[in-house]
């Protein structure tokens, strides 16, 4: 299956930045069987990283109670207009992909 | 005592049944619009979330950004891909398939039988040797929910002509009658009890329920049709669930949307 | 006890009952059919739970047929075919019994809400 990109949405007020973003990820739990009773291999995203402007402002560790094309959303201080927010990620796979979005 | 029942019965049987689809959405429309005075009846299409405040705060704020967003943009490249054939979609529905899903389902007068989109689209498939899609599969959703897109902020306009007319009633019984061990109707939680709680939900109303199809539900993690919708509602009260595209279901569709009609499309939606 | 008059006063049981509980209606007619097939049954010899089970099934294809089946039934039937699958006669015998009556209490709902759902549409 062909990795997504991360879909992004910022909001500016005041220096605060409110970033929304959305996940395609099937966020498998490894638990789960298929219709002939195989199990459905564990594949969920393990790390979140998010910058601003290069710097690093959070760091996320997710494990499989996180459901299916997460939906994730946080609040970005001393932001300001054509600022930079990158969110990447990393899956138990070892396969990444990010999302980049310029405030405006 | 008994004989005066069943006659009683009968003919308010066959005082429903001389009712026509016009009445029928006259009187539909009067028994929400007397039950719900502080709600317009457009405003039914958000379901519960017309209902609660609090759960439309947080349904508005998943708005934003909404899950079925992912199935829109999947559906959009689906619907755009030719078949082996050259063809596509496009040349199987009127305006190119474009903003055509306020006037499903229709009465196909040449199969004597109910056509919803979901149908429409495998049906097209076959016409151009192409494998119909599960109905349950994300495909089927992901294109059902691009063309329901299309048609967001068109009005419903469903149309009931005569030989339709059969499906149309047979539809209406099914969304009356009791059914399953904790013999419950359709009517009874979206019509009698509409606005009341099921256990810790409000039950929405019947006017406003085909408006938003089809829809992401949260329990589903992927979008899903109404049919899906039925079956589960159905083995909730103890009934066997029919399969997606059965005859029956269909009827359904075409009743519940007829009494929708007028009211603005609102899908794909997020739900519960 | 004829099973004419049985089914004439499941009928007066029901309608009477109308919107009372659902649980009271429903725990009225299986009582009801109880009754009536312990009566029949006291006749003649023990049925196998191979014929009941196959009547059940009837029974409940039939409910199907005019969409009114119940998961209950759906479910007995499963385990009494699991039951006389792993040899368990009494057993499966008695959930048979089970998806019979369940499966005749949805071929009766099919029959009530024929004839009363119009009494529903608003007017």
């Amino acid at each position: 299956m062909a990795v997504k990109p991360v879909k992004m949405r910022g909001k500016l007020a005041d220096g605060l930045a409110e970033i929304k973003a959305l996940m395609p990820h099937p966020m498998e739990t490894g638990t789960r069987r298929t219709e002939a009773g195989e199990l459905i291999p564990a594949h969920f995203i393990q790390e979140v990283i998010c910058e601003h402007n290069g710097a690093l402002v959070l760091r996320a560790e997710w494990g499989t109670s996180v459901s299916k094309n997460p939906y994730f959303a946080f609040k970005v201080a001393e932001a300001k207009a054509g600022d930079e927010v990158v969110i990447r990620w990393l899956d138990n796979l070892g396969e990444t992909s990010e999302g980049r979005l310029t405030l405006k | 005592m008994l004989n005066r029942l069943m006659i009683m019965s009968l003919l308010l049987a066959a005082a429903s049944l001389r009712a026509d689809p016009p009445s029928d959405l006259k009187a539909f429309r009067a028994f929400f619009e007397q039950r719900f005075a502080n709600i317009e009846i457009d405003d039914h299409r958000d379901g519960a979330y017309a209902l609660d405040a609090a759960k439309r705060e947080q349904w508005l704020s998943m708005e934003d950004f909404p899950p079925y967003e992912i199935a829109i943009e999947a559906g959009e490249a689906l619907f755009a891909e030719s078949f082996a054939d050259g063809s596509g979609y496009a040349d199987c529905f009127e305006n190119s398939g474009i903003g055509v899903k306020q006037t499903f389902p229709r009465f196909d007068q040449a199969a004597g039988a109910v056509l919803t989109l979901e149908l429409a689209i495998n049906q097209c498939r076959q016409a151009h040797s192409e494998a119909p899609l599960a109905y349950a599969s994300e495909a089927m959703g992901a294109l059902s929910a691009y063309m329901a897109y299309t048609s967001r902020g068109k009005a419903f306009a469903i149309a009931v002509p005569p030989e339709g007319l059969a499906a149309y009633n047979a539809g209406k019984a099914f969304f009356y009658a009791r059914r399953g061990q904790l013999n419950f109707s359709c009517a009874g939680c979206h019509v009698t009890s509409a606005g009341g709680m099921l256990r810790a939900e409000i039950l929405s109303a019947s006017v406003g329920h085909a408006t938003h199809w089809p829809t992401y539900r949260l329990k589903w993690e992927q979008v899903g049709s109404l049919h899906k919708r039925f079956a589960e509602c159905n083995e909730q009260v103890g009934a066997v669930g029919l399969a997606e595209q059965s005859p029956s279901y269909r009827n359904l569709e075409y009743f519940l949307s007829y009494m929708n009609n007028g009211m603005t499309l609102n899908g794909p939606a997020t739900r519960k | 006890m004829s099973w004419g008059r049985l089914r004439q006063l499941e009928g007066q049981a029901l309608r009477a009952l109308g919107g009372v509980g659902a649980w009271a209606g429903v725990l009225m007619v299986v009582g009801v059919l109880t009754l009536g097939l312990n009566a029949s049954n006291s006749q003649g010899k023990a049925p196998s739970a191979e014929a009941v089970l196959a009547h059940a099934m009837s029974v409940h294809d039939a409910a199907m047929a005019r969409d009114h089946a119940w998961v209950t039934t759906r479910r007995a039937l499963a385990r009494a075919q699991d039951l006389l699958d792993a040899g368990d006669e009494s057993a499966s015998l008695l959930a048979a019994q089970q998806a019979l009556q369940s499966a005749q209490a949805s071929l009766n709902q099919a029959d009530v809400e024929a004839e009363s759902w119009p009494a529903r549409v608003p007017k």
